[in-house]
């Protein structure tokens, strides 16, 4: 029994060691508790960085973790596109990311076309969409 | 001092803690004593003895709980339902921002800007060039 208590004492430790541990990733991460590295990479974002969600964040925060080992034409893209990125609505980066996982499993040599054909079909559809 | 050899307490003990005062209070709660039934005293007794035996032991203690009820097992129900509630939580939050940041890593650095993924025209129109070809 004496056994059964210490278990039940570990369990409930586990819990409440488990929802603290779990405050990192699901708590709140203020701008002023990222590393100097990851505010220059997420500079862009700093003013949205309060009414962001956490999981947002740590998206982003993952993001910054892979940013040192992209190719620095990659590097720009990522820095050009971040805040309107942040700024779409979560509807509308679902929406986005469905269409990015679609096209990206055509064959690779249809995928090859991809840019020449948004460009064709920017000059026939001009106007903003 | 009669009360206390009926209720099992060894008189050299009371002896030693019984001066003045509390020698009046034991003179009246034998006087007392003598009044009750002989399964009370006994009763009594047993109570004594027990409660000067010392406390339960802790793994007793918490198999009783409070009315009856087993706290160990509750605590563990509670602490399991706690936990699973807490883990699925967190393994959902994981996975997305896993899922999220691969996809939106990918989808930054990618060679077509935002807005092509954005306007659902756009697949459709591939769609129809792929027909038309």
């Amino acid at each position: 029994m004496v056994a059964a208590a210490r278990t039940g004492v570990l369990i409930l430790a586990l819990c409440l060691g488990g929802s603290a541990s779990a405050v990192s990733p699901l708590g709140q991460t203020p701008w002023s508790a990222l590393s100097a590295v990851q505010r220059e990479v997420l500079a862009p974002l700093q003013g949205d960085w309060d009414t962001m969600s956490e999981a947002g964040r740590q998206t982003w925060l993952g993001i910054a973790s892979e940013y040192p080992a992209l190719m620095p034409e990659e590097q720009a893209r990522i820095r050009a596109r971040m805040q309107d990125w942040a700024r779409l609505s979560p509807e509308e980066r679902e929406r986005a990311r469905d269409q990015y996982r679609a096209l990206r499993s055509m064959p690779p040599e249809q995928r090859e076309q991809l840019g020449e054909q948004w460009q064709q079909y920017r000059q026939k559809a001009p106007a903003p969409r | 001092m009669e009360m206390t050899m009926r209720a099992g307490v060894r008189p050299d003990a009371r002896k030693k803690v019984v001066p003045g005062f509390e020698r009046q209070v034991a003179g009246y709660l034998d006087e007392a004593a003598r009044t009750l039934p002989d399964d009370v005293s006994r009763r009594l007794a047993q109570a004594r003895a027990c409660a000067l035996a010392g406390p339960l032991p802790p793994a007793q203690r918490l198999r009783l709980g409070v009315l009856g009820v087993p706290v160990l097992r509750s605590a563990l129900l509670a602490a399991g339902v706690v936990f699973t509630f807490l883990f699925g939580q967190y393994w959902g939050m994981v996975s997305q921002v896993q899922e999220y940041r691969a996809v939106d890593t990918a989808l930054l650095i990618d060679d077509l800007p935002i807005d092509a993924y954005l306007d659902p025209d756009f697949r459709a129109w591939l769609q129809r060039q792929e027909q038309e070809s």
